[in-house]
């Protein structure tokens, strides 16, 4: 890549119409800007022209996204291997977790921004995160951490513990 | 007079992990072990319909087991013909192996939603195959491979299940299209002589468990006359009665009163034997429901005796049938069936 192509930089409109001038190689992490910027034929235009909105993302999600992207830029590209890896959970960076202290709906907002964008490495993490909220939880824990009211009957409940306690074996 | 507010009943807020789109939901579950999903799945219904959406779908499971391979293979897939000692075929998931038993094991963790516990004793055998996260409309299992279906743990709609293996084709079909509802199992033999090794009926206390079945329907088909040794057949139905044997023993041939020219052809396993019981023109006359034993008389001509226990077994009620061919000549004083309690 090129000096001038690396710092060229891109206008990104969020959903409240507040715009961020985000660095290319920043926002390249974004599988959903870079389709977008090359099926326009812009992708090496100097001047990107106008904001590209991002309708589904507000100004304070884009604002952590941006700031995710900025930080995790010039990592390496991880192998896309997703049907053999292990179940791990703990290797989310330090920074990573610091950056995911946030409230639920927050959390839950990147994760819907993540997806929208196609940021891979902050959708594992969010989901990791996500994961990591459930994980060795009882039905009862788990509803309380997300505030999910349980609407089986009791007949239902009996049912699907049986069938629980069987898969278990 | 003044007018009431009407105020507007306060919409319940859903949670947002329950708003999340599938593919995230998939996500998140690709990062937890199978008791976390399920506790997960308990959680409400939305949270077991998420549990159910995001399992994969696939039209049909293939295992095909020999003495020297394992092929799992998936949407009828087998990509080549060779086999090697281990060979990935990404997003396909079919796999072959050399049956190591380690290898296989490590093989089979990887795939997702799928377990595999080998027998200890003879690693050539499936233990158990748990299909907990992988929705698949059909199973079919081949070669040397006798998993019974009470090994098989499938949470979903399983719709077919075909098993077969060197002479026997076992076919399990659900009259209503569902296996929950309903079974019928079609036996048909192309030979005479089942090796020990590879004889195993399905059994179906497990399964019932699981798929809680109600009504089982067997329509078992064999030209062959032999005259062996007795064998045993368990089938489970949630609280039997009496008069349910009778009606099951009644409608099971035929669907009607007479038991006309039946023959009834089983393998079972555990016991490594074959049966056959024959019954020619024979007619329940009537029944008899003792405290300990039912009776079943009829008329006509009988080459076999059978014998119906029903025991308990776990919480379910379990109907043990046995059969035992005896010589003609044996029969000369019996007039019926006669089916008791253990």
């Amino acid at each position: 890549m090129t000096d001038a192509a690396q710092e060229r930089s891109i206008k990104l409109l969020s959903s409240d119409n507040e715009t961020f001038q985000v660095p290319r190689n920043v926002i390249r992490l974004s599988n959903t800007i870079n389709t977008l910027l090359q099926d326009l034929g812009l992708d090496d235009e100097e001047d990107a022209g106008d904001a590209i909105p991002v309708q589904n993302v507000t100004s304070t999600i884009l604002k952590k996204v941006i700031a995710w992207c900025q930080h995790h830029h010039e990592d390496p590209v991880a192998a896309d291997d997703s049907d053999s890896r292990e179940k791990r959970t703990d290797d989310i960076s330090s920074w990573d977790v610091e950056f995911l202290k946030v409230d639920q709906g927050t959390l839950f907002e990147l994760i819907l921004a993540a997806n929208y964008l196609d940021i891979k490495g902050l959708l594992d993490v969010s989901c990791k995160t996500v994961a990591n909220m459930i994980k060795g939880k009882s039905p009862e824990e788990i509803r309380r951490t997300f505030n999910i009211k349980n609407d089986f009957t009791p007949e239902e409940e009996e049912q699907i513990r049986k069938e629980n306690a069987w898969c278990e074996d | 007079m003044e007018e009431e507010e009407i105020v507007p009943p306060e919409e319940e807020k859903i949670p947002p992990i329950l708003t999340l789109p599938l593919e995230v939901h998939t996500k998140i579950f690709e990062n937890l072990e199978q008791i976390d999903t399920l506790n997960f799945r308990e959680c409400s219904k939305t949270c077991r319909d998420i549990w159910k959406g995001t399992k994969c779908f696939y039209e049909s499971m293939s295992w095909d087991q020999n003495r020297k391979h394992i092929k799992l293979s998936l949407n009828d897939s087998y990509p080549f013909s060779g086999y090697s000692n281990f060979i990935k075929f990404s997003n396909r998931y079919c796999e072959s192996i050399k049956t190591g038993q380690t290898d296989a094991e490590t093989v089979f963790r990887t795939l997702p939603g799928l377990k595999v516990y080998f027998e200890k004793a003879r690693n050539l055998f499936v233990k158990k195959l748990v299909i907990n996260q992988t929705r698949i409309k059909s199973l079919t299992i081949n070669g040397l491979c006798p998993i019974n279906l009470q090994r098989i743990k499938c949470f979903s709609k399983l719709q077919y299940l075909t098993m077969s293996h060197q002479d026997v084709i076992r076919e399990v079909l659900p009259k209503t299209g569902n296996m929950l509802k309903y079974l019928k199992i079609e036996i048909k033999e192309k030979d005479s002589q089942l090796s020990e090794d590879y004889s195993a009926l399905p059994e179906f206390p497990e399964i019932n468990r699981v798929l809680e079945l109600y009504a089982i329907d067997f329509e078992l088909t064999a030209a062959q006359i032999m005259n062996l040794t007795a064998t045993r057949f368990e089938i489970s139905a949630k609280k039997l009665a009496p008069q349910d044997v009778y009606n099951f023993i009644r409608t099971w041939q035929t669907g009607e009163r007479v038991l006309e020219k039946c023959v009834w052809d089983l393998t079972a396993s555990g016991f490594n034997s074959r049966i056959l019981f024959h019954l020619y023109g024979f007619e329940v006359r009537d029944y008899l429901d003792r405290s300990d034993q039912i009776c079943i008389r009829g008329n006509g001509v009988k080459s076999g005796r059978l014998s119906r226990r029903i025991a308990k077994y776990g919480y379910d009620t379990l109907l043990i049938l046995e059969f035992e061919v005896l010589d003609v000549k044996d029969l000369a004083d019996e007039n019926g069936i006669l089916i008791e309690y253990q």
